[in-house]
């Protein structure tokens, strides 16, 4: 995952907030390293990806299982600019270990052929995965939003038990808002980062209840290479960074994985043709577009404020 | 003995009490407002003889020792400020010891040990990557104040037995 | 042959500076240091992390992706628990005021405290 995480508890004595602080850490962390990491080989998925094909169809844990299936599901939508089976193009990349570059164009015309989703095959029935030879899973579009779950888990059940009135996680970024800060459902305020500054500042604010957000931008992870600038959210239909006039999405959906798939899916389509994949998950988004203007989807659009004057509304 | 060998007999011995010292300083407990590592600097007090009796090769070797142990013992971190904090207030110290003609054996003290924290300063900065180590600067010059007092002082008291005992050799400064 | 001085008055020239400096600075900021507002957490000289100390009253935790773990709580920021051989940074405790810092120099962590507007969010979506 290689993101920050941070967890806050409200309400509760200092010494149950500060242990489920560190139990809902831990517990991201675990699944990182137990399940979801394409790098770390104790994870399921990297021995996945490292399994001989001839031992494929393979079995794995059901919280892997649900989680590349509701991964594959909603990249169906992308029109093929998107997919689980995407591992080929952005190790190519460097995307998966930092180590950036850019491919040659026929190495991104190798890999592309090897990261269509159509050759993913997942069997609920059996919790059996399939994919072709030389192809890799990657959930690093969605493992925070994962992560994200995890530990809005532990914080629920510490809600529910009456432990405390409610908590905040961010995993690298990606949100998820559990209670209220004072047991009375008062709103919490969550700042969008501005894709043009640095990591502290927001050029809006969310109010929301209980919900799990996530954020795409191009700011994320860049790097330049002979005076061009490539973004990692690559557009599988021409293996390259998507080319877009978006630089951020932020997606408030039903649970962190949606919220985390959709943002990148959303960047991918953008505006106009993620209406309905929106609508389909009951999920709301921001648009901010390279000129700082910015719009929202209708029901998110009152709870949005611009506090930069720089940004203005569309 | 060839003042050669007393030469090289003495450097050791005296890299051997750097070393104890510096083991010494590193069980003292840190302080909030001194920046990582950062100790008094008693352990100066071996760099000092050399610089002043021996001469820049095995003052330096001292130093290097210094850093060795510090690598081997807490890391290459520590290693690294250790060796550039040595090494700068060793230069300085034979610098002054050569050419000044002011100074006094605290004033030399005080300038190495705060020359020695101020090198481990840039490390620290450096490695970090910004500039708010800068921040312990003034607890560092108050230390190294301190520190450098005792340590010239002590080094004060002791050079003229040492100066007898070797008398009979040449080579002496 | 004669020994260089105990002590001379360029020595307490040296002195005298270093000292002045160095306690006119510490008294300053003991008594001109506000309490901090936020924390700004850096690694290799980029901030990765801030968090707002204003409104950190039960524990929040925080961990690095090198492995380093702070906890915020009564509005100040310690290091609670890194791998790096010395543990100094654990050691220095809770900082508050602004200007106070504590560094892991192994993993190139820095915290301090600054000041400023407060931040009237919860958390940022990044």
């Amino acid at each position: 995952m290689g993101s920050a995480i941070s967890v806050s508890a409200y309400g509760g004595s200092k010494e149950a907030a500060h242990s489920l602080c560190v139990a809902a850490c831990d517990a991201v962390q675990a699944l990182d390293t137990r399940v979801l990491s394409k790098t770390a080989s104790s994870s399921e998925l990297y021995r996945l990806n490292h399994t001989d094909p001839a031992a494929f169809p393979v079995a794995v844990s059901s919280e892997l299982f649900d989680a590349l299936a509701e991964t594959k599901a909603i990249y169906a939508h992308s029109g093929g600019k998107a997919a689980l089976g995407c591992g080929a193009l952005t190790s190519l990349w460097g995307m998966d270990t930092d180590e950036f570059r850019v491919p040659a164009q026929e190495e991104i015309d190798a890999a592309r052929a090897l990261c269509s989703d159509d050759t993913v095959q997942l069997d609920a029935e059996n919790n059996t995965v399939f994919f072709a030879p030389g192809q890799e899973l990657n959930l690093g579009s969605t493992g925070k939003g994962l992560g994200c779950d995890r530990a809005a888990q532990v914080l629920r059940e510490a809600v529910d038990a009456g432990t405390i009135t409610g908590g905040i996680v961010s995993v690298g970024g990606s949100i998820a808002a559990v209670g209220s800060s004072d047991g009375e459902g008062t709103s919490w305020r969550v700042g969008i980062r501005d894709p043009f500054g640095t990591a502290n500042e927001y050029f809006a604010t969310l109010t929301v209840g209980e919900s799990f957000l996530s954020t795409s931008g191009s700011y994320e992870k860049q790097f330049t290479e002979n005076g061009k600038t490539y973004h990692h959210i690559l557009d599988l239909t021409t293996g390259y960074p998507a080319e877009t006039q978006l630089v951020s999405v932020t997606i408030v959906a039903q649970t962190g994985l949606q919220s985390d798939a959709l943002s990148t899916l959303c960047f991918l389509l953008g505006e106009e043709d993620s209406r309905e994949v929106l609508e389909l998950y009951n999920a709301q988004a921001v648009f901010v577009y390279a000129d700082r203007t910015v719009s929202a989807t209708a029901s998110l659009r009152g709870s949005v404020e611009l506090v930069n004057d720089a940004y203005t509304w569309r | 003995m060839k003042a050669k060998t007393y030469r090289i007999a003495l450097t050791g011995l005296l890299g051997a009490c750097a070393v104890a010292l510096s083991y010494f300083e590193s069980l003292l407990p840190t302080a909030a407002f001194l920046p990582p590592g950062a100790k008094p600097g008693f352990s100066n007090l071996a760099n000092m003889f050399a610089a002043s009796m021996l001469g820049p090769l095995p003052a330096f070797g001292i130093a290097l020792l210094k850093a060795g142990f510090a690598a081997l013992t807490r890391g290459g971190t520590a290693g690294l400020m250790s060796l550039c904090g040595g090494i700068f207030s060793t230069a300085v110290m034979l610098l002054l010891f050569k050419k000044d003609r002011r100074l006094g054996f605290v004033g030399i003290g005080v300038i190495s040990a705060v020359c020695h924290n101020l090198g481990q300063l840039c490390v620290a900065a450096a490695l970090v990557g910004n500039l708010s180590v800068l921040a312990y600067l003034p607890a560092l010059l108050l230390f190294g104040a301190v520190a450098g007092t005792l340590t010239g002082l002590v080094c004060r008291a002791v050079l003229p037995a040492l100066r007898r005992a070797t008398a009979s050799f040449r080579n002496n400064r | 042959m004669k020994e260089r001085k105990w002590i001379s008055k360029t020595d307490g020239i040296v002195l005298g500076v270093l000292v002045l400096f160095a306690a006119g600075f510490l008294l300053w900021r003991a008594v001109a240091a506000q309490p901090g507002m936020r924390a700004v957490v850096t690694v290799d000289g980029e901030a990765v992390l801030q968090i707002d100390l204003q409104s950190a009253e039960d524990a929040q935790s925080y961990t690095l992706q090198n492995g380093v773990r702070l906890i915020a709580e009564n509005h100040t920021v310690r290091f609670a628990a890194s791998d790096c051989p010395d543990g100094i940074c654990v050691e220095t405790g809770a900082l508050q005021k602004v200007g106070e810092s504590a560094a892991c120099v192994p993993n190139r962590t820095v915290v301090t405290v600054v000041g400023g507007e407060p931040r009237d969010v919860d958390v940022i979506a990044y």
